[in-house]
């Protein structure tokens, strides 16, 4: 009984090595001291087991003394190992069903261990011949342990990451359990020989023991158990959260330390903990000792560094450099607290690490030694690395950004700028930065006027868009910019600084330029074109001032030929000489306005005045057509904003086509009505009415298209150009059917007050 | 100076046309009489007032041509000449054709003005006076019997005394102190005399209308 006790303990202590060892594995991956201990003592157990098996089997009767001897040594290294591993429990932090399952097998095993020390017992026991132990329960309270602890494992292992350990459990443990709980059962029952149990209960022991053996070596987490989940306990990976210091158990291992402040074990512990890297390297060079994070860091086992040469733990060509340092710590001069350097180590593996370390000379504890603190820098110079690669990844982005994109401080001074701008000054980024406006530029007008907008937007904290702004580049070109500027509020000791962005937009400028351009040309061919039909009107408006000039003139002379010549005539002749002549430059200068590629000149116009001027200029045409105007227009109209000739112009086209319209319609008929009014407060309105045939309801905005045209020889722009004008001058053009017959050409424009300009 | 009855009647929409052509006539010792439109000119004209219409193509709202053809319905029309500072070709054919006397350009040439103004003035004097040698012709015809204005009109026809006498019914005789009595009455000595006379007021009364 003591003996399946033993070999319980034997297999779950080999259990607990692994679980107890896996996160240090998994950290240092290699075997430590504590798991060494396990391995020694659990071979013990298993070969006193092999021992007691082949003595069982090779004689008939037991010597109660003979067994008792390897059982003392089964039963001591069992109480070892045991003691070891439930520490590890302890110590690891494993989660509570193995801490508390632990602690109770340890006390029964104690019980039972006493018992077996007790040669009377034990001989007692054995001479009885029976499987019962004169304290049964503790046994068999032992042995369901065994079991939980077994169905634990066997848990465990079945979602074990090891595809060894995995298939080792599915073909051992499961027979091992039925065998043990038969066992069990078979011990329980009354009047069973001792041979029977020993081998019922060392043979699953000791086959087990075979099994996992190998696999303690590996590594690998144990993942979480069966009951382990039952209980309020932080689940198993809180393993790995916690810092467990193999170091202290295993060159411990039969004195459980309790941490007292200022104790070894404690001390060890803080530097173990701590996340530099420490090592001493004393007089000789070589290190006399390493912390947990130092042997981690260079891959070998704190034993295995403890006593190596310091300067085998760099690469050969940085050895001189370490010496160097090595020298300059213990020197005079020395730097205190000594400067971090950077270096590169040699890890076990012959993988470079980056380092970054200090020497600090330990004189007052030991004369030559020193504290070397090493810190891992790869994740940092990987950093490092990213950032720079991001940020010459970013440079690149807003070098290739065609905008030109810059951040002023306060002072006007560059903190960043892009390729574009750097452009368009003539220099490079790197020369910007830091510069002024004025470093590179002479016109004084453009510089201020950008130093003016970064103020507003630094003032008011708010986006300024300047729509259009002129700059003169490095060449003495001007571009056109459309810029936005917004202010970049500073964090912490950052000032409040400016993002520029401009957007080159001459050659939209210059399309929209070209388009005016256009357009006023072909108004004015459309004007031309115009005036080509209205010339029989124009030509009787000039000669009705020259009949009646060269009817005075001649006058005068035939006056001044008689004896008494009649001054009083003669003057009166003059005078209307020169009305007459005033009367005909005014058409030549309306037809000339008319003419003119000129720019466009508004002026406050009376609506209604311009019609009357119209009709003036059209008089003859009208009446040649047949056509009766009549006027509607409001007594008083509010002054409009216009072009006058551009509105005279829409006005006769206005005219005209309705003049047209109305070709076939008898002549009584003829009839335009043009009236004027104010709508709504806000425009005036003026509407020309015909009784022609009228336009069908989908066609009222094709007319409006270029090169709609239903007259023999139109351009079909004239409603076209109409609508341009119209629209130039912020008005609205339209055509809407009459109830009677014909259409109503109407125009409105904007009353000044609205906008004064 | 200012002898000649004739006046120049001028019809022009615009007041300074009117004015100076006024004053030019007037500086030639031709009087004259402005009107601004159609309406005003027939309400203010006098058909006794020999003279000549100087008419402007385009009237404001109306044209000269409706004048003239309104004019043509009269007992009385002056000549009228036509004026245009841009007349088209069927307009000026138009005017023409309704018996226009001339159709000047604007602005006036002084010369042509004035000979158009003294042929429309010669040519209405002229008329004038035929159509008085008319009306003194059928004055005189009026005293005519019935029997007598027969016998003229057979004698004019050229007919014998003694075929006029079988057609009216009556002596030769008779037919001879008829025809005396015609003669007489005519003032005409001879019978081509007579026919002269009878022509000539058929002739003024065709143009008279």
């Amino acid at each position: 009984m003591i003996r399946s006790i033993a070999e319980t303990v034997c297999a779950l202590a080999a259990t607990s090595t692994r679980a107890g060892a896996s996160p240090a594995a998994v950290q240092a991956r290699q075997p430590d001291r504590a798991r060494r201990l396990f391995l020694l003592f659990a071979s013990i157990v298993a070969a006193v087991n092999l021992v007691v098996f082949a003595l069982l089997i090779s004689g008939d009767s037991l010597d109660a003394t003979l067994l008792h001897r390897p059982f003392t040594v089964a039963s001591a290294a069992m109480a070892v190992s045991l003691a070891a591993f439930v520490r590890e429990y302890f110590q690891c932090g494993n989660p509570g069903f193995l801490r508390i399952v632990g602690a109770a097998w340890f006390v029964t095993l104690a019980l039972a261990f006493g018992m077996a020390m007790d040669p009377d017992t034990a001989a007692a026991a054995t001479a009885a011949k029976t499987g019962l132990s004169p304290r049964p329960w503790a046994v068999t309270f032992a042995n369901l342990l065994t079991c939980m602890f077994l169905a634990e494992l066997a848990w465990r292992c079945r979602r074990h990451d090891n595809p060894e350990l995995r298939r080792h459990n599915r073909f051992l443990l499961p027979p091992f359990i039925a065998i043990q709980a038969l066992a069990q059962a078979y011990v329980t029952s009354a009047g069973t020989s001792v041979t029977a149990t020993l081998v019922a209960q060392t043979l699953p022991f000791t086959l087990l023991g075979i099994a996992f053996a190998p696999l303690l070596l590996r590594d690998g987490a144990l993942p979480s158990g069966l009951f382990a989940r039952w209980l309020p306990n932080p689940a198993v990976s809180s393993l790995a959260a916690r810092p467990r210091i193999p170091q202290a158990v295993s060159s411990q291992p039969n004195r459980p330390e309790p941490d007292l402040p200022g104790s070894d074990a404690m001390f060890r512990r803080m530097v173990d903990g701590m996340p530099y890297g420490l090592l001493v390297v004393d007089r000789a060079g070589r290190v006399a000792y390493a912390n947990l994070n130092a042997s981690r860091l260079f891959g070998h086992g704190q034993d295995a560094l403890t006593g190596q040469p310091v300067l085998s733990l760099v690469p050969t060509r940085h050895v001189a450099e370490l010496r160097e340092a090595l020298e300059q710590a213990c020197g005079p001069d020395a730097a205190s607290p000594p400067a971090p350097r950077e270096g590169i180590g040699l890890g076990a593996n012959g993988a470079e690490i980056p380092l970054e370390f200090s020497i600090e000379r330990l004189g007052e504890v030991e004369q030559g030694a020193v504290l070397m603190s090493v810190r891992d820098v790869t994740a940092q110079k990987q950093a490092d690395q990213r950032l720079r690669r991001e940020i010459a990844f970013l440079r690149q982005v807003i070098d290739v950004i065609p905008n030109q994109l810059y951040v002023r401080d306060g002072g006007g001074r560059f903190v960043l700028a892009n390729q574009a701008i750097a452009d368009l000054y003539g220099t490079t980024v790197d020369a910007l930065i830091g510069r002024r406006d004025e470093d590179f530029k002479a016109h004084e007008t453009e510089i201020e006027s950008s130093l003016r907008t970064d103020r507003a937007t630094l003032e008011t904290l708010q986006e300024q868009v300047i729509d259009e702004e002129y700059v003169t580049d490095a060449a003495g070109r001007g571009h056109w910019m459309r810029t936005t500027k917004r202010p970049l509020v500073g964090r912490g000791d950052h000032e409040n600084m400016v993002l520029g962005s401009s957007f080159e937009i001459t050659p939209y400028k210059q399309t929209a330029l070209e388009l005016v351009r256009q357009r006023e040309a072909l108004a004015r061919l459309s004007r031309v074109n115009m005036l080509g039909e209205l010339s029989g009107s124009l030509v009787h408006e000039l000669n009705q001032p020259l009949a009646a000039i060269l009817a005075n003139a001649q006058a005068a002379q035939k006056f001044l030929t008689e004896e008494i010549p009649d001054l009083e005539e003669l003057k009166d002749i003059l005078h209307d000489i020169v009305a007459d002549d005033k009367r005909a430059g005014k058409v030549i200068e309306g037809l000339r306005a008319l003419l003119k590629k000129g720019e466009i000149r508004k002026e406050w116009l009376d609506l209604n005045e311009v019609v009357h001027e119209v009709l003036r200029l059209m008089q003859s045409e009208l009446l040649n057509a047949g056509v009766h105007v009549k006027l509607w227009l409001a007594s008083s109209l509010p002054p409009v904003l216009g072009d006058r000739v551009h509105l005279q112009q829409v006005l006769i086209n206005l005219i005209v086509n309705a003049t047209e319209a109305m070709n076939q319609v008898p002549a009584a008929r003829r009839r335009i009505v043009i009236d004027s009014d104010v709508s709504d407060n806000a425009s005036v309105e003026l509407r020309v009415s015909d009784c022609g045939p009228g336009i069908p309801a989908d066609q009222f905005e094709r007319v409006f298209e270029p090169f709609e045209t239903t007259k023999p020889n139109g351009l079909g722009m004239g409603l076209a150009i109409c609508r341009t004008i119209i629209a130039a001058n912020r008005g609205h053009l339209w055509v809407a059917p009459n109830d009677g017959c014909g259409a109503t050409f109407c125009f409105s424009l904007p009353i000044s007050n609205s906008k004064v300009t | 100076m200012n002898t000649d009855p004739c006046r120049v009647f001028i019809v022009d929409d615009d007041p300074a046309v009117r004015k100076s052509l006024g004053r030019l006539l007037r500086s030639h010792g031709i009087s004259s009489s402005a009107f601004a439109s159609d309406r005003e000119f027939l309400a203010g004209y006098d058909p006794a007032v020999p003279g000549c219409l100087l008419l402007d193509l385009s009237l404001g709202e109306a044209s000269g041509l409706d004048l003239q053809s309104m004019l043509s319905t009269r007992e009385y029309a002056p000549p009228i000449v036509f004026m245009s500072g841009c007349a088209s070709i069927p307009e000026s054919t138009l005017a023409m054709k309704s018996g226009a006397l001339d159709f000047l350009l604007k602005p006036l040439d002084q010369g042509a003005l004035l000979t158009v103004v003294r042929e429309a003035f010669a040519r209405d004097q002229a008329r004038r006076a035929r159509l008085a040698e008319c009306a003194r012709i059928r004055a005189r015809m009026n005293r005519l019997t019935p029997r007598e204005k027969d016998v003229m009109h057979s004698v004019l026809k050229g007919r014998l005394n003694k075929q006029t006498a079988a057609e009216l019914g009556t002596t030769e005789r008779t037919v001879k102190v008829h025809r005396a009595r015609v003669m007489q009455k005519l003032g005409a000595r001879t019978v081509v005399e007579l026919l002269q006379l009878v022509a000539q007021a058929e002739m003024a009364d065709a143009q008279g209308r």
